[in-house]
């Protein structure tokens, strides 16, 4: 009979305004693992003063849509004893639903393979430096988690919009206004409204937003091309790139990337 | 006509063999070629010029030549061009006084004109064939390059010829076979000292290398012997849990990363393995690799340059030793290590080094520049909050953009 833990911890409600619950999914075959895990995450983000909802599973089977859907970090073993499946199974999974969750594997054995790049594997953790690492993986990841939530306000006829800047495509100036172009799953989504492109270069520019041209200010996470002649976004929208400060501006994209 | 059938095989030529290093030099070698037709050009046109203007027009094309071949500081470059200049018009003296010497009232002007000719020819094939002997770049392209002199002093011989005569003046031969030297020869210098310098850094990349590969060994041996000495006590349960120890360290295998890539899987891997020796946490991000084309010394040079100088660097940090690194192919190579590391200047893209022995660390980052510029790579580094980060990208391919706005 195959042992199986469920369990559910959760450290604080947060109040109105506060930091969002963070989501945490933990999934490893070996119970006592699982459960030094537990401790080790609730007492880091205990100590990082993080609120969070902590899932604890021993096997795929047990993973729900609506847990699925709710994590934000994941651990994941990578290797499950006398299961077809693996931890970049998971993590496919996962991925389906949640394209931003933070996904750490934890693992007895290193094996870098471009499975783990398919699902973009924040970090790679051995068992043994599990009290070692963990804390400053967690935090780190609590960083990426922070940015990816990150919104920003725009004004149009009187009503306040709140629009996730991980959505933003890209920016563009006529003018006076400047037109703002969300990603969205059926296409892309525009507002306008008056604003100096200038003043949002300034005020995103440590959220990865890179000024391409004149009129044009472009998320870097949709930057799939950066040339001199133009610039390709992953959506195939093709824009004008500004000869200006090319050189610049292109070490700007690629310390990015890097980052 | 002629002056522009002549531009087209000077365009040609020097563009084949500039495009083999990087597309600004075949640039500039456009512009060095366009130069140097126009001013024969003119030299054909005012046909009755003193010599010394000639002599004058071969040294301002061997200081263009060598400007823009050369990557040494001014000074250097100015000094190879004069030296060069000498020993061409030393050699064609030579040539003259011997021939004068020989066929002393005995033979006409045309003989001595084409044994001018050939000897020159000669002189400088022999002078190509030792550099393309220690060249290791230029081996498979040497029967290009001696194309290449011949087109240069045909090119300029049909320059030089004036319509209606069949008798080649000497001057026209010297001067072609001059600035054909003045072409061919520092482009080979420049090969023969580039392939010297991978083939070091080869070299010293290979060695690295196989000493972690002994260091691994031995440290194994030692391990077994332990294991072999707690068996023969009889104290098993010892045994077994110093293996247990064992496994739970001995991550580092060869097989821990596979980016599909053998020469990337080699080099990531044992660098690995000694960031792992070295307490070091090495995280690495890659997609698949399997369709990167560069070659295998471009790559060794590369990646075990920036993996050892980010190792060196942690090596020399008390804590939090740490690698980030990142390889990702789709239509270009994008390439970044990040490493904690002491303070580092970097001013005006150079670094000023701490090390002590610089032959210690190979040629490090002056040969990763000239790796990503022979490959046309973009690159850049800086030191930010505590970090060191270099990024690159190098073209793979043409990306097709099919779809406008």
């Amino acid at each position: 009979m195959e042992k199986k833990t469920i369990r559910e911890t959760t450290n604080e409600i947060p109040k109105a305004g506060a930091e969002p619950l963070c989501h945490i999914l933990l999934c490893d075959d070996d119970p006592a693992f699982l459960s030094e895990v537990s401790l080790q995450t609730t007492n880091t983000l205990d100590r990082l003063g993080i609120p969070f909802v902590l899932h604890a599973f021993t096997s795929m089977e047990q993973l729900s849509a609506p847990v699925l859907a709710a994590c934000d970090i994941a651990l994941l073993d990578v290797d499950f004893e006398q299961k077809r499946y693996t931890g970049i199974d998971i993590a496919k999974k996962l991925r389906s639903v949640r394209k931003d969750a933070v996904i750490i594997f934890i693992t007895n054995y290193i094996e870098y393979a471009p499975e783990g790049y398919e699902v973009q594997a924040f970090r790679y953790l051995l068992k043994k430096d599990l009290y070692r690492r963990l804390p400053e993986y967690l935090q780190a990841a609590a960083l990426r988690l922070k940015s990816t939530r990150q919104t920003f306000k725009i004004k149009i006829h009187g009503e306040v919009i709140d629009i996730p800047l991980k959505q933003v495509l890209y920016m563009e100036s006529q003018g006076r206004k400047v037109t703002v172009y969300i990603k969205k799953d059926n296409g892309m989504k525009e507002y306008t409204y008056y604003a100096s492109i200038t003043t949002l270069e300034k005020q995103l520019a440590d959220n990865g937003f890179l000024r391409i041209h004149k009129s044009y200010l472009v998320n870097m996470r949709y930057l799939k091309a950066f040339r001199h002649d133009k610039a390709i976004l992953s959506t195939d929208i093709l824009l004008p790139v500004s000869q200006k400060n090319y050189a610049a501006r292109k070490q700007e994209y690629l310390f990015w990337k890097g980052c | 006509m002629r002056p522009i059938l002549t531009f087209l095989f000077f365009y040609a030529a020097l563009t084949f063999s500039a495009s083999r290093w990087s597309i600004r030099r075949s640039r500039l070698c456009f512009i060095f070629s366009f130069i140097a037709i126009w001013l024969t050009c003119c030299a054909c046109i005012f046909f009755v010029l003193p010599a010394f203007f000639l002599k004058g027009l071969c040294i301002i094309t061997l200081l263009i030549a060598t400007l823009l071949l050369f990557d040494e500081p001014w000074k250097e470059q100015l000094l190879f061009a004069i030296l060069w200049c000498i020993l061409f018009s030393a050699a064609e003296g030579v040539i003259h006084l011997l021939l004068d010497l020989l066929f002393y009232g005995s033979s006409s002007e045309s003989t001595k004109t084409g044994l001018f000719f050939l000897l020159s020819l000669l002189a400088h094939i022999t002078a190509c064939g030792y550099f393309i002997r220690r060249s290791e770049i230029c081996t498979r392209y040497h029967w290009l390059t001696i194309f290449i002199c011949c087109c240069g002093i045909f090119a300029l011989c049909v320059v030089f010829t004036p319509h209606k005569q069949t008798q080649l003046h000497p001057l026209f031969w010297a001067l072609g076979v001059m600035l054909t030297g003045a072409i061919v020869l520092p482009s080979l210098l420049l090969l023969h000292k580039k392939a010297y310098s991978a083939k070091q850094e080869y070299s010293t990349c290979t060695t690295s290398n196989t000493t972690a590969l002994r260091q691994a060994n031995h440290e194994f041996m030692h391990q077994m012997q332990t294991i072999d000495g707690l068996l023969a006590c009889g104290s098993i349960e010892d045994a077994q849990e110093y293996i247990r120890q064992l496994q739970s360290s001995h991550i580092a295998t060869t097989q821990a990363i596979n980016t599909h890539h053998p020469v990337i899987n080699t080099i990531l891997n044992s660098k690995y393995q000694a960031a792992v020796l070295q307490d070091t946490d090495m995280q690495i991000r890659f997609n698949d690799l399997a369709a990167v084309s560069i070659d295998t010394n471009s790559l060794v040079i590369l990646l075990s340059n920036l993996l050892d100088n980010s190792l060196e660097a942690c090596m020399r940090m008390d804590e939090g030793r740490k690698i980030e690194c990142i390889i990702e192919a789709t239509d270009v190579l994008f390439l970044s290590v990040r490493n904690t590391s002491l303070p580092v200047n970097v001013t005006n893209g150079h670094i000023e080094t701490t090390k002590d022995a610089q032959q210690e660390h190979g040629f490090g980052l002056p040969n990763i520049r000239n790796v990503l510029d022979m490959l046309g790579g973009e690159y850049a580094y800086h030191y930010q909050d505590g970090w060191f980060h270099f990024v690159a990208e190098i073209p793979l391919s043409s990306p097709k953009d099919s779809i406008d706005k």
